[in-house]
């Protein structure tokens, strides 16, 4: 069982950024009426999201993160000794994306630098391996990244995915630190339903070819090509529900806390429907659930450092809380941390 | 059973009363969509403590069934 437990480890900084533009889902077009739009964004939450233009990676969104944390700490680059992106919207098939960032951030040599492909789950992952690494007294500091352009992966024509998801990158900055005390970590994965959300075409099971990506018109109306993302939305539904509450209790039992305990439980922003049903579902009041997917959508493994620099920017100030965090998608990947916020730097968020 | 499935199908397809009969194959309603799907999906793991496998679902055709397999 892939349960981790860390003591005095901490997140010490976080900053987000977004691109400027938004793009208002209630907005009827050519393939949704009014009527549609105003019946999704009821169910999903997701009123706005961002959309970065044709020159902007997820890349970028993180180096502007990272660059505005860094400076506003005022950190020494020659401590930071891992780099870690976590993508699915990579700048280039190889080489690894991070290891341009180590440059292009001017990170020493000595630093590590690597790319993990993780969606939905891949913050808490991401954190998990941070907090890993840190337990050697070789490692000084841990810079991760998350960054998605997911805009440009779905098809704005497709009925199930075509209002969901924004883009959005977040640099976080992990170190050892005595206030952090005790967290913990499940991490899962089920490959078994690896079709319910997946980019069909442009690897090497089904490359890139005149066919791949001829646009198509499926039955329920939807317009993608296989380079674009398909979501069986029901499949994924059953299986948010049914593992992510066990998770979260597994970890509060493996914590020996209870709901009560936990100041603020910070979802993968997802969709509202979902997230209202699990916390309805294992009893955690509404109170302690933020929200940012009106104004940013699913931003995938951005989502979790997003709501936090997006809804926690004002409490956060000389605070310490506890929180449980938990992100779930794509794969099927599933994990949550139980951790403590011991007074954080938050950026403000950044619009590019 | 059905008389409980009926009146929650009623609220998620925003149905009046009396519209909605055990023997109809819901998925011909016109208000039946992936969102209310969801709903019930939903609904049932509120009430029942019971989460439908799709392709479970995919084989119970009427409201009947549907209270049938709840039953079981």
């Amino acid at each position: 069982m892939a349960i981790l437990k860390y003591s005095n480890i901490g997140i010490s900084g976080i900053s987000a950024a977004v691109p400027k533009e938004k793009y208002n889902n209630l907005v009827p077009n050519d393939f949704f009426t009014e009527e549609e739009l105003k019946s999704i964004v009821k169910k999903t939450g997701i009123k706005e999201r961002r959309v970065a233009s044709s020159n902007i990676c997820a890349s970028d969104l993180c180096y502007f993160a990272a660059k505005q944390l860094l400076k506003e700490m005022v950190i020494d680059i020659n401590t930071i000794d891992v780099l870690i992106f976590i993508s699915q919207t990579a700048d280039y098939r190889m080489p690894a994306t991070s290891i341009i960032l180590q440059d292009r951030l001017g990170l020493p040599k000595t630093c590590a630098a690597f790319d993990i492909n993780l969606g939905c789950s891949g913050y808490v992952y991401g954190l998990s391996l941070a907090f890993s690494l840190c337990t050697h007294n070789t490692i000084r500091k841990v810079l991760l990244l998350n960054g998605e352009t997911r805009t440009k992966v779905y098809s704005f024509k497709d009925k199930s995915t075509g209002l969901l998801f924004g883009d959005a990158g977040a640099a976080t900055l992990i170190e050892r630190n005595k206030e952090a005390g005790e967290s913990i970590f499940s991490l899962n994965s089920d490959g078994s339903g690896y079709q319910f959300i997946m980019i069909p075409a442009g690897g090497y099971r089904y490359p890139s070819s005149h066919e791949s990506v001829k646009e198509k018109v499926f039955d329920d109306g939807s317009i993608r090509s296989d380079e674009q993302g398909i979501m069986d939305g029901s499949s994924v539904f059953s299986f948010a529900i049914q593992e992510v509450p066990q998770d979260i209790i597994k970890v509060l039992n493996e914590s020996c806390k209870t709901i009560n305990d936990i100041d603020i439980f910070l979802f993968h922003q997802c969709n509202k429907f979902i997230i209202d049903h699990i916390a309805k579902k294992i009893g955690i009041p509404l109170d302690k659930v933020p929200y940012s997917l009106d104004k940013f959508g699913n931003t995938s493994s951005v989502s979790i450092p997003l709501n936090i620099v997006s809804e926690l920017y004002n409490i956060m100030y000389n605070n310490k809380i506890t929180i449980l965090m938990t992100g779930f998608g794509v794969g099927l990947s599933w994990a949550t941390g139980l951790l403590k916020l011991s007074n954080p730097y938050i950026s403000e968020l950044i619009e590019i | 059973m059905i008389d409980k499935i009926i009146s929650i199908l009623e609220e998620i397809l925003e149905r009046n009363h009396g519209t909605i009969n055990p023997e109809d194959e819901f998925r011909e309603y016109p208000e039946w969509d992936s969102l209310a799907y969801l709903s019930l999906i939903a609904k049932i793991d509120e009430d029942y403590h019971l989460i439908i496998p799709r392709e479970d679902f995919q084989k119970i055709r009427t409201i009947e069934d549907l209270a049938n397999y709840l039953e079981k």
